[in-house]
């Protein structure tokens, strides 16, 4: 019975975001290749802003295409999977009539959809940067699909928890909309390693999670990528902590939610 | 178990311990109000079991509306609870949860992954291209650059297309089935296929003869249920009801 069900959501998943995903090429101007294109013009505007404004004397820890391409998408993934999350139970009001769905079957789909989309953009960047030094990029590349999925869980979990503590308190959704997500696009590594951050300043960075789902990515692509204080196990502890917390609390609120947003509607 | 028959595998097998014709929709004290705040019915409680077939007579068009949305989870209550435990159909013929951009084949293999029970999305494309008899073109181009009456055949097709526990049904959606008065013998052979054994809930008057085969009424006057039980024990307040909406009607007229 519970195999069943576990079936009949996999595949209710698959299709919302098959359909998720078919729509947005259907409006994207340029197709499939429109999808890529959003995040991969970040990276490219941030490198040339990086060449241009070149850090001549510090000695590169990694092939800087790689190591602003990786911060970059990782934290779009979670900024798009985080504020989807946030705004998902408005959009599931559409699939209203179809009982068979649920709200969090339109979030785990969008969730998927991300996944799907930033990880063809990781993997176009790391093979680009292959053919050009003539060297596989990644060196352990099962280490890097991990932390990649590992950002993606902590994402939804931050996410769903937000929706459910924030439509009690709306002060939080408005916190996660703007100055979180600001906060976190200054202190997740995008533009610097944590390495070459001074000790006294490290403390204040190393609470940050994303950094180090960032930083362990880079060091899975290059293994002499330095990440003194990160930590593997505060990672897992925040993707399964927020995502299950998310997960009990988002059970507990489901009907209260979707009645709320209907009536809103 | 008899009862059994009037139920989708899915639902089936969760009920296979079941003595009694399981409950598919039980309403608790339900309150409903319109989309301008005016009251469709208020504490509401009944319970739909498998097989039954409910008809819904009310002076106001927006209580049997308000019922049906309600149940079919377009319409949250302002109070109560509505506890769904089977297939519940959407209003037959008025599905909106269709993407404008997608086509029709798409739209109709996002439906079938979501409600088919094989996985195998062919036949219902077959039943639903067979139903529409519409060009190959409308197939494949998006749905909002479809004309409506091809549009309002379509839904009505991709409604037919699938099994459900219990069929929610506004019969003037079924207008599409007749041609000059005369029904299509596809559609009614289907139609007649699926609600077999089914528990149906309709609103509409006798028009397409649905309501005549419903075992079961609901009767509200003034958004306050009047009666409910067999068809045959409410015939006083339904006449009463229609007699009261034929007046309304003239009154508006003159």
């Amino acid at each position: 019975m519970i195999f069943d069900s576990l079936r009949l959501q996999a595949q209710i998943i698959n299709a919302l975001a098959y359909r998720d995903q078919a729509e947005r090429i259907r409006k994207s101007p340029f197709g499939a290749v429109g999808l890529l294109v959003e995040p991969l013009l970040f990276v490219s505007m941030f490198l040339i802003l990086r060449v241009l404004v070149r850090i001549a004397a510090a000695a590169p820890l990694m092939n800087p295409v790689l190591q602003l391409a990786s911060g970059f998408i990782l934290f779009y993934l979670f900024s798009k999977i985080a504020l989807k999350a946030i705004s998902g139970v408005a959009r599931s009001q559409r699939f209203s009539e179809l009982r068979r769905i649920r709200p969090l079957d339109v979030l785990i789909a969008g969730a998927v959809v991300e996944f799907q989309i930033y990880g063809v953009c990781i993997v176009l960047v790391i093979l680009a940067v292959s053919i050009y030094q003539w060297q596989f990029a990644v060196a352990y590349p099962g280490s890097a699909v991990a932390m990649f999925i590992l950002v993606a869980l902590t994402s939804l979990g931050i996410g769903l928890s937000a929706l459910v503590v924030g439509h009690r308190l709306p002060v939080v959704k408005f916190a996660v909309n703007t100055l979180i997500r600001r906060l976190l696009f200054w202190t997740s590594g995008l533009f610097f390693s944590i390495a070459t951050i001074p000790d006294f300043a490290r403390p204040f960075l190393l609470w940050n999670p994303l950094l180090h789902g960032i930083e362990l990515f880079r060091h899975s692509l290059v293994p002499t990528y330095p990440i003194p204080g990160i930590s593997l196990g505060y990672l897992l502890i925040w993707a399964f902590v927020s995502l299950g917390f998310s997960l009990l609390v988002y059970g507990n609120n489901e009907q209260l939610l979707v009645a709320d947003e209907a009536a809103d509607v | 178990m008899p009862a059994l028959n009037a139920l989708t595998p899915r639902t089936r097998r969760r009920h296979a311990h079941h003595t009694k014709p399981p409950i598919l929709v039980s309403l608790q004290r339900v309150t409903l109000r319109d989309d301008f705040g005016h009251l469709a019915f208020q504490n509401l409680s009944f319970r739909i079991r498998a097989g039954e077939r409910w008809q819904v007579v009310a002076d106001e068009q927006r209580t049997a509306n308000g019922l049906l949305h309600c149940i079919a989870g377009l319409k949250q209550p302002a109070h109560g609870a509505v506890v769904v435990r089977s297939h519940v159909s959407w209003p037959l013929g008025r599905l909106t949860g269709l993407s404008a951009l997608l086509s029709c084949a798409e739209n109709v293999r996002f439906i079938a992954e979501v409600y088919g029970e094989t996985g195998n999305v062919e036949h219902e494309l077959d039943l639903i291209r067979q139903l529409c008899e519409f060009e190959d073109k409308f197939w494949e181009r998006p749905f909002k650059q479809l004309p409506n009456p091809v549009k309002q055949r379509f839904k009505l097709a991709l409604s037919l297309a699938f099994d459900f526990d219990l069929y929610l049904l506004d019969p003037t959606a079924l207008a599409p089935l007749r041609r000059q008065g005369v029904w299509n013998e596809a559609w009614q052979a289907i139609l007649e296929q699926r609600l077999r054994e089914r528990a149906v809930i309709s609103i509409g008057g006798d028009r397409f003869g649905i309501s005549d085969r419903c075992t079961h009424s609901l009767v509200f006057g003034q958004g306050q249920l009047l009666v409910k039980g067999r068809t045959m024990d409410c015939e006083e307040q339904i006449r009463g009801v229609l007699q009261l909406r034929a007046h309304r009607r003239k009154r508006n007229q003159s």
